[in-house]
């Protein structure tokens, strides 16, 4: 079951964003974004892949996607 | 706590107001002469007679020794710019009416305050009653401007919409020019002729989708927070009217609701573009009714404000204050570095939408913006609508906003700070306004 996730990355590893969206996919994410300005990587992950994200060095949390709505 | 005893303070006693005053009198000097002693001291000689003055500035670290003073005729306190003066009645009636002097009350007893219920009701009316007087005297001598908001109604008229009126942007002579305003949303109609001429910048975060507006939400939030001066078909809505717009489009339309609606990866691509555009001012009319703060929104505001830009979100349209239901901030408006802004109605009440403060950190209301009956720009052919939401409160700040960071020049924290500084004071909950309805510069 694929998740789609949000993956914040802390700011001592902003400078190496690449590099955590490198091993992120070796932890078997599907990088969507690197977005180096705000610090957040998007993409999806297998249910059972998701626990590795976090072990990432660099990863501050991992959060599903959610659907915003106009207010 | 013993109430402090004056030997030969004159007559103590209990005054009509039910508070215990001592007969001695305490003074506060006009500003004119803060930090100046000897004027001080010269002013309560020539209207109270008052010949054996004391000064905290005769004694070390300013600790007044009150037996040594006990019985001096007045002891000036410096830093305070204020003094305890023993004077009689009609002495103190030339006191109160010299201009040096702001004002003079007896000097009263106080208490220690116990949650214990012993407390005397004579003693709180008392304190009631002294508040009520200085009111007065202030209000009747015009040192103090008092504004009783609950009785004001602001009205939409050909020249602006009641907003702009309320916030004072139609009164402001700043137009924000040069200042970078993102409005994350539906879009924009990039045919309305209200932003014709105007440099726009516009990008889609919805794959297959442009800019161009599919719902209405996005162009009537653009035209709040920038649009023009004058209009030949309407009346004034926008308030910044010189400003940058950026128009970022990270919602669309659900046809099965008619509400617009966009995934979150969406958002943050049109945050990170907004950011790396170097946008002063990032205006989100929308979120997600979740309690709990999301971290990538604190860490995002935080670099956002560290960048110079301040980001500012709708609160939420989850309450039905009629029904007793306060609602409470979503993300991403709950995050602390995030500006929270609630909706009030022209007559300046809380809408019965809007969302109250949340009590995780950062989930607390800042501020209020006009959130009801907001006239502004809509996709053509219906060129404009009047609606309700905490998004409409949201571009009136982020357009303010832009107004004070080109008056001031500050920007990020700095630039929230002129904002809660700045505005108006409503008599109501910080739990449902934050600091209160936002004001524009003059």
């Amino acid at each position: 079951m694929d998740i789609r996730i949000i993956v914040t990355i802390a700011d001592s590893h902003i400078g190496i964003i690449a590099e955590v969206a490198a091993q992120l996919r070796a932890a078997g994410m599907t990088v969507e974004q690197v977005l180096e300005t705000v610090g957040v990587v998007t993409g999806v992950v297998s249910q059972g892949n998701l626990p590795r994200l976090s072990a990432v060095p660099g990863v501050v949390s991992v959060e599903e996607e959610t659907t915003f709505q106009a207010l | 706590m013993e109430p402090i005893k004056h030997s030969g303070a004159g007559n103590g006693s209990s005054s009509d107001e039910g508070t215990e005053t001592t007969g001695r009198y305490v003074v506060v000097f006009s500003d004119e002469l803060q930090g100046d002693s000897s004027a001080q001291a010269e002013a309560l000689s020539a209207v109270a007679g008052a010949a054996n003055i004391a000064s905290s500035l005769d004694f070390q670290d300013h600790a007044v020794d009150v037996d040594q003073t006990a019985n001096s005729d007045a002891t000036i306190f410096a830093e305070l710019g204020v003094a305890v003066l023993q004077a009689d009645s009609s002495q103190i009636v030339a006191t109160a009416e010299d201009r040096r002097i702001l004002a003079v009350e007896p000097e009263r007893i106080f208490y220690a305050i116990d949650a214990s219920p012993t407390v005397p009701l004579e003693y709180i009316r008392g304190y009631r009653d002294a508040t009520a007087h200085l009111y007065d005297e202030l209000s009747r001598n015009g040192a103090v401007e008092v504004q009783d908001s609950v009785a004001e109604t602001f009205l939409d008229d050909a020249a602006s919409t009641w907003g702009l009126k309320a916030t004072k942007a139609a009164a402001s002579r700043q137009d924000g020019k040069g200042i970078r305003v993102a409005v994350l949303d539906t879009g924009l109609d990039l045919g309305h002729p209200d932003f014709a001429g105007r440099p726009i910048t516009h990008q889609s975060f919805m794959p297959g989708l442009s800019a161009q507006d599919d719902q209405g939400h996005g162009t009537h939030c653009a035209g709040t927070s920038c649009g023009p001066l004058s209009s030949p078909a309407t009346r004034r809505y926008g308030v910044a009217h010189g400003a940058d717009l950026f128009v970022g489009k990270v919602l669309k339309l659900n046809p099965l609701t008619g509400r617009a609606t966009g995934p979150e990866s969406g958002i943050l691509a049109g945050m990170e573009w907004a950011l790396a555009n170097g946008c002063h001012v990032i205006s989100m009319s929308l979120g997600v009714d979740i309690r709990r703060a999301l971290p990538q929104y604190e860490l995002i505001g935080r670099r956002a404000l560290a960048a110079g830009a301040l980001i500012i979100a709708a609160a939420g349209n989850n309450a039905k204050r009629s029904l007793a239901n306060p609602g409470f901030v979503g993300a991403p408006a709950n995050s602390p570095s995030i500006m929270a802004v609630a909706a009030v109605d022209n007559r300046l009440r809380v809408a019965n939408f809007s969302a109250q403060s949340n009590p995780v950190d950062g989930g607390n209301i800042d501020i209020a913006g006009p959130g009801v009956a907001v006239h502004s720009s809509w996709p053509m052919a219906t060129r404009y609508r009047a609606i309700d939401g905490t998004s409409m409160a949201t571009p009136h700040v982020a357009g303010i906003a832009a107004l004070w960071c080109k008056a001031t020049g500050e920007t990020g924290g700095a630039l929230w700070s002129t904002l809660v500084r700045n505005a108006r004071r409503l008599d109501l909950p910080t739990v449902d306004v934050g600091a209160g309805l936002v004001q524009a510069p003059a």
